[in-house]
């Protein structure tokens, strides 16, 4: 009897292993089909955005602090970029948060317009890619309007593949390409 | 692995008065299914081992004959013509060691004036190629010893012999070469009848117009084409007609297969009569690929 | 009894029927040799003209090249050559065939050249060394600097005589680059070589395609700020905007009469495939999703389009017909990334990339769907396939030796050669027709 119920118990321990494993092949497989880096790039967002500090500070101080980072229009404005996994133009909670940002300047600053630029990594077909590309600048007007910035105040375009901001190939620069840009004017 | 999660599930119930029979009937279902990937993967029994099916390549090596005995086509051709002394050359040619000593001094006269008339297009003189006797002295070379072992010189000799099939077609030649990894064997064709050592003159002529035969698949745009062609020849391999039973219509394969034909007006063999024979050409093998 | 006899009836009958009872039958069931032994031989200075050895190799070279890439022959090694390579004699009575055959050529190039000024006669001939004639012989007269032109000329016609149908050399591939720190519409011939920049916009062109009728391209500029489509006349200069719907006017391309291009217009919202003539009119909006659609390419009779879309979740390649009923059918279904189909001048196939892992190949399928085939393996992004004319060819961009390049193959995927500099990013080939 006793033998019976180690076996049992072993048998069970067996089969949770199984499962177990089963269960954990799941995000494998969908790590293949949606952008393997999802993870990754999200936590390279933010530590991108370290340097601009920007993105936490936002409030209503904000405006007054001309940002140093590299590129001059943002800083000036403070408007933030957002970042999309691979062959993606959903928002995820962190580019939601920067567009809520994002508007919040905006409407502070009512007579500034401002122009949004959907881009992509350089993988797949160009005209693919100024396809997702306006799309992803469309997404982030819709939110903005969303949000209460009127929709006159939003232009788009995308430039598709055609103007990374890190043209290294690797996966880390991909990821830094696959963004939206707010263009104040 | 659809049925496994939902067992663990029924083991995991409360019923525990039916568990003895369910656990028991897991552990058979477990035991058997480890039975059957043992089997399968061969950790209790070995894989058995197919044996590689045999493989026989005609060549031009071998004279062509009129009534070609049984046998295996790349088996050794005992020098001596079978036919006139039977019990003596088998044995001679049986053992391994003495052949080659046997065969150097026997070759070395022909060649020389053989040579000429049948280089073709191997041997250009961009690498003019090694003489036929330097062939032979590395097939000497490569020829075991002892034992023949076959697998690891089997490919080499291949080799050598293809270049020297087709260095020396000329009949006398062809006797002399006899590289053979199963000396023993009786030299024939798979499914000859006679009493002839050597290979079908139908076959011979076929792998002869193969040979000659240029065309690629580049040329085409269908790989479908199929043209037959009644050639004869008289007994001294004089080409003395050819005719397109059923030409494939395509310009370009029809030339191709006029241009073998005609590339050798005069086979470097005699036949045992007047051969006449309906070739098929067509391209099966490229469209396998 | 009654057995036997019906037995031997019938084996008599099958002696009778049988042919192969008569006469011996064989079967050969591939060429021996499957390219054809060629020697290509120096091109010599006539009688009495100047000796311009540079030309001469230059010519060869060219030639050398695309018979090369033709995949038809086996050249044989030009150190293997006998006198005849140096006698100049070009008719079939001059020519010493059995030497030829000898070196097992079955095909010969023989050529002269006479300059006078900047002026170049050349006479170039092709002999079959068994039947010892001439296939075809050509006498070109042009400008020195016409010469890889002329060697282009008489490649194809070489194909034309080995397989009934010219071959595509000389031509031009049109394509972006980005070596004048623009991205710029860019002209050269089939081996990369005589590169011309044909726009100057200062911003960015992208996605050439040939008109099939004039020496006219149309492409996608932000010239004026948005992704506007342009066409141009390449001798004149000319160019005209000829769609600037609001959005994206992308991806255009003509069909084979020239009179209607493909393109995709997001004037609604979303990138939609839409019919437009030549001069920009909107002739009919085919699809209607709120999927991206992109990259038209008609079948050659026109009456279909490939084109990828994500209306089913991953991009995928999809086909719609152009007369309307909008009928869509799915094309792929492997991978989760398809992109840039290509349809074949012959219609038999379409050529289209595909992800595998994190790099780009490229594929092959029958319209219908069936017989896919990989064409490309190995390191590098493969993108942007399009079809040589004649549809034997295919270039593409490849990534593998350093940017991205415009590479040239034999469509089977054999034959691959990289025909523009690594060190800069070449992209969007496309394949023109001859060259008149």
């Amino acid at each position: 009897m006793k033998r019976l119920t180690l076996t049992r118990f072993a048998v069970c321990a067996a089969m949770i292993v199984l499962l177990a494993s089963g269960c954990a092949k799941k995000p494998v497989a969908e790590e293949l089909t949606t952008p393997a880096t999802q993870g990754v790039t999200a936590s390279e967002t933010t530590s991108d955005a370290d340097t601009g500090i920007v993105e936490e500070s936002i409030s209503d101080s904000t405006i007054a602090e001309p940002e140093v980072r590299g590129d001059d229009k943002l800083a000036i404005t403070g408007l933030e970029r957002i970042y999309f996994s691979f062959d993606s133009f959903v928002l995820g909670p962190e580019a939601k948060q920067t567009l809520e940002n994002n508007a919040l300047y905006l409407k502070a600053n009512s007579s500034v317009k401002v122009r949004i630029e959907g881009h992509c990594d350089d993988r797949g077909s160009d005209s693919y890619n100024l396809a997702l590309g306006e799309k992803r600048a469309r997404v982030a007007q819709d939110y903005l309007t969303s949000l209460g910035v009127a929709a006159e105040r939003q232009s788009i375009i995308s430039f598709g593949e055609e103007m990374p901001l890190d043209s290294s190939g690797t996966e880390a620069a991909w990821s830094k390409n696959r963004r939206s840009e707010f263009v104040a004017y | 692995m659809l049925m496994r999660p939902n067992a663990t599930k029924t083991v995991r119930t409360p019923a525990t008065s039916r568990q003895p029979k369910l656990g028991r009937l897991v552990v058979l279902s477990l035991a058997l299914h480890l039975l059957i990937f043992g089997l399968m993967s061969g950790v209790i029994l070995p894989p058995r081992k197919e044996p590689p099916r045999p493989v026989y390549r005609v060549n031009l090596v071998h004279r062509p004959v009129k009534d070609p005995q049984a046998g295996r086509p790349d088996a050794a051709v005992s020098r001596k013509k079978p036919p006139q002394k039977p019990k003596t050359a088998p044995k001679a040619a049986i053992v391994p060691k003495k052949a080659p000593v046997k065969k150097a001094p026997v070759k070395k006269a022909p060649p020389a004036t053989k040579k000429a008339p049948v280089v073709t297009k191997k041997a250009p003189a961009a690498d003019p190629g090694p003489s036929y006797e330097e062939i032979l002295s590395r097939i000497e070379k490569t020829r075991p010893k002892e034992k023949p072992s076959i697998d690891a010189t089997q490919s080499r000799i291949d080799e050598l012999r293809n270049e020297l099939a087709a260095l020396a077609t000329s009949e006398l030649a062809v006797e002399q070469s006899t590289i053979s990894p199963v000396p023993e064997a009786p030299a024939g064709m798979p499914q000859g009848r006679g009493t002839q050592a050597g290979v079908s003159e139908e076959l011979w002529l076929g792998e002869h117009l193969k040979r000659n035969w240029s065309l690629s698949r580049y040329q085409l745009s269908r790989l479908d084409l199929v043209a037959t062609v009644k050639v004869v020849y008289d007994a001294g391999g004089n080409l003395l007609d050819y005719r397109f039973l059923t030409p494939s219509g395509n310009r370009l394969f029809d030339d191709s297969v006029k241009k073998a034909i005609l590339k050798d007006k005069k086979l470097p063999v005699e036949f045992a009569g007047r051969m006449e024979v309906d070739v098929e050409f067509n391209l099966k093998e490229l469209a396998e690929r | 009894m009654n057995r036997i006899g019906q037995l031997l009836i019938l084996l008599s009958l099958l002696l009778v029927l049988s042919p192969a009872a008569l006469a011996a039958r064989i079967e050969i069931s591939s060429p021996g040799q499957q390219s054809i032994p060629l020697a290509l031989t120096s091109f010599l200075p006539a009688k009495g003209s100047k000796t311009m050895p540079e030309l001469a190799l230059e010519i060869r070279q060219v030639l050398e090249a695309d018979l090369d890439l033709s995949g038809l022959f086996d050249l044989i090694d030009p150190k293997a050559f006998l006198a005849d390579a140096r006698r100049s004699g070009l008719l079939s009575s001059q020519v010493d065939f059995a030497e030829w055959r000898l070196l097992g050529a079955e095909a010969l190039v023989k050529g002269s050249y006479r300059v006078e000024g900047d002026r170049v006669q050349v006479d170039v001939r092709l002999f079959d060394t068994l039947g010892r004639r001439m296939l075809t012989g050509r006498r070109y007269a042009g400008k020195i600097k016409d010469v890889r032109r002329i060697a282009h000329t008489f490649a194809d016609q070489v194909l034309k005589e080995l397989t009934e149908e010219s071959g595509p050399f000389n031509a031009k591939i049109a394509f972006i680059s980005n070596r004048s720190g623009r991205k710029e519409l860019y002209l050269s011939d089939v081996d990369g070589k005589d590169v011309v920049r044909l726009t100057d916009h200062r911003s960015i062109v992208l996605n050439p395609d040939f008109s099939p009728i004039g020496k006219e391209l149309i492409y996608t500029s932000y010239k004026n700020g948005e992704p506007h489509l342009y066409r141009k006349e390449i001798y004149t200069g000319k160019e005209a905007r000829i769609s600037r719907q609001k959005g994206l006017n992308i991806g255009g391309r003509y069909r084979f009469d020239g009179r209607e291009i493909a393109l995709s217009l997001s004037r609604d919202g979303n990138s939609e495939l839409y019919l437009i003539g030549a001069s920009g009119s909107i002739h009919r909006r085919l699809t209607n999703s709120s999927a991206i659609d992109v990259d038209p390419s008609w079948s050659p009779d026109g009456d279909q389009i490939v084109f990828v879309s994500n209306r089913q979740g991953n991009p995928h390649l999809f086909i719609i017909d152009t007369a309307g009923g909008k009928k869509i059918r799915r094309l792929s279904f492997r991978g989760t990334y398809n992109a840039s189909p290509s349809w074949s001048p012959k219609g038999d196939r379409i050529l289209f990339s595909r992800l595998e892992g994190n790099r780009f190949d490229l594929f092959s399928i029958r319209p219908d769907g069936s017989d896919e085939q990989r064409l490309t393996f190995g390191a590098g992004s493969k993108e942007h396939p399009r079809w040589s004319p004649d549809g034997r060819f295919v270039t593409y961009t490849s990534d593998q030796d350093g940017k991205k390049a415009i590479f040239v193959m034999r469509a089977d995927g054999t034959g691959n050669r990289r025909i523009t500099d690594a060190g800069v990013d070449s992209i969007h080939p496309v394949w023109s027709g001859p060259w008149k």
